[in-house]
């Protein structure tokens, strides 16, 4: 309970785990970027957030945007193989504890000193599941993704995330099979040409 | 790493090994070639980062598309068939008319439920008057609490009741916006606030308000409810016990 006796995010958060599936088939669903996955996780855990992030002064978009966070780096844990589904039953309370230390981190930004945090205590936590280099690596994933060219976006985005193959692609853009192998190992070279250079400026640089 | 182009087969074998799509003989080929060759090695590292820099995108544009969902559901439903004939609709809406009646009947609603939604009616908030007194903040939430904003309103009351700015009036106030935000258990201890007041002129409503959450939490417990003679919503609430217990 918390000091005014209403449930405890964790109480909620119990009550969310009941929705979702074993962990064996969310690991493999979010290894699959399968959409009802993320679906069912967002719709068994998001509350829990919400409910902190809005008793803590945010709002609503606050709270989605620190679920959108926790949900990208529970994916590239899923996707590291950092995810030990033998322990950890359910993503619930990983969810919940990256987003909320995602929050303080904001709450306790210049532009939010005057918010008023109501659970001290349990908030001082850390989330030690959470590997230090994965709020880096996320943002490196996020300015590799921003060089791509709308073509790109949309030949990759349907062969490594929708996971369609060639053919398919090529009968919904209206060309060749061949046409989009080639764009897609061209998109991918240039993003390892970007790559190269950067670190070939680093190299120099230092 | 190599610095020159990547040939596409070795890319292409690379993506296959990413993306699990060797099977067990090339998989351990490909391993053993690895093994001995440094560079092969950090050119699987860049593609696999590259291959999720894509899918990362995608995972964040469903969630955005999941969270968009609840807003963009009335826009997706006026959308269809506006060319269709004045028959087709009519056999449509009989089709629709007669499952809704069947998934009506399977699925309606427990009484508790039933009797909840007949009897609860969002409170009409208070008359906004807005000056430039100390009361601003508070008429600023009641503005967003008239106006169905509840998430902006529970946010700015809860900051003033934080601030040692408490009131019967604030605690009922917040425990409505919270109630319409169906946060059950934050209206309670709100609603609970205002009974701390003694003489609260919001306490019959607060009373009220307690009932029908529990109503809907737990119908078992309100049959056992004790109701005060003197409240304005006495006879509403024996309604709703003798329409549980019939």
């Amino acid at each position: 309970m918390d000091r005014s006796g209403a449930a405890t995010p964790e109480i909620v958060l119990a009550t969310a785990v009941k929705h979702t599936t074993t962990s064996k088939t969310w690991v493999d669903g979010l290894r699959r970027n399968d959409t009802s996955t993320i679906r069912s996780i967002y719709d068994a855990h998001f509350p829990a957030v919400r409910q902190y992030v809005l008793k803590n002064s945010g709002t609503r978009d606050d709270a989605k945007d620190m679920f959108q966070e926790a949900m990208s780096v529970l994916w590239l844990a899923v996707k590291d193989g950092r995810f030990d589904t033998n322990v950890q039953e359910d993503p619930g309370g990983f969810l919940y504890r990256v987003a909320r230390n995602k929050w303080l981190d904001q709450v306790r930004s210049a532009a939010h000193k005057h918010m008023k945090v109501v659970h001290d205590e349990r908030t001082l936590e850390q989330t030690s599941e959470l590997p230090d280099d994965l709020d880096d690596r996320l943002g490196r994933l996020r300015e590799i993704y921003a060089t791509l060219d709308d073509r790109c976006r949309t030949v990759l985005d349907r062969f490594y995330f929708e996971r369609k193959d060639l053919a398919t692609i090529a009968a919904e853009m209206g060309v060749e099979e061949e046409s989009i192998r080639t764009i897609k190992y061209r998109c991918m070279m240039k993003l390892r040409a970007h790559r190269l250079s950067i670190a070939g400026e680093e190299g120099t640089a230092s | 790493m190599r610095t020159g182009p990547l040939d596409r087969d070795t890319f292409e074998a690379i993506e296959a090994y990413v993306l699990g799509r060797m099977d067990k003989e090339e998989c351990r080929r490909f391993e053993e070639r690895m093994r001995h060759d440094q560079a092969l090695q950090q050119e699987v590292q860049l593609e696999r980062e590259h291959i999720h820099a894509v899918e990362l995108a995608g995972v964040v544009r469903q969630i955005d598309r999941i969270a968009g969902s609840d807003n963009s559901d009335e826009a997706e439903s006026g959308r269809d068939g506006v060319t269709r004939s004045p028959m087709r609709w009519l056999a449509y809406a009989a089709a629709v008319a007669v499952v809704f009646t069947v998934a009506w009947y399977l699925l309606r609603p427990p009484l508790h439920e039933q009797l909840y939604a007949e009897f609860h009616s969002p409170d009409p908030g208070l008359p906004v008057t807005m000056g430039a007194d100390r009361n601003y903040e508070f008429q600023d939430a009641m503005t967003d609490f008239k106006m169905g904003r509840y998430p902006e309103a529970v946010n700015k009351w809860s900051d003033l009741q934080a601030n040692g700015e408490g009131s019967d009036t604030l605690s009922f106030y917040l425990g409505c916006a919270y109630l319409e935000l169906d946060e059950q258990a934050m209206a309670k201890q709100a609603f609970h606030q205002v009974r701390e007041f003694p003489g609260s002129g919001f306490h019959y409503k607060a009373d009220w308000s307690l009932f029908l959450i529990t109503l809907r939490e737990d119908p078992n417990a309100v049959a056992s409810w004790s109701v005060d003679p003197a409240s304005p919503y006495a006879d509403r609430m024996r309604t709703v016990l003798q329409r549980l217990s019939e």
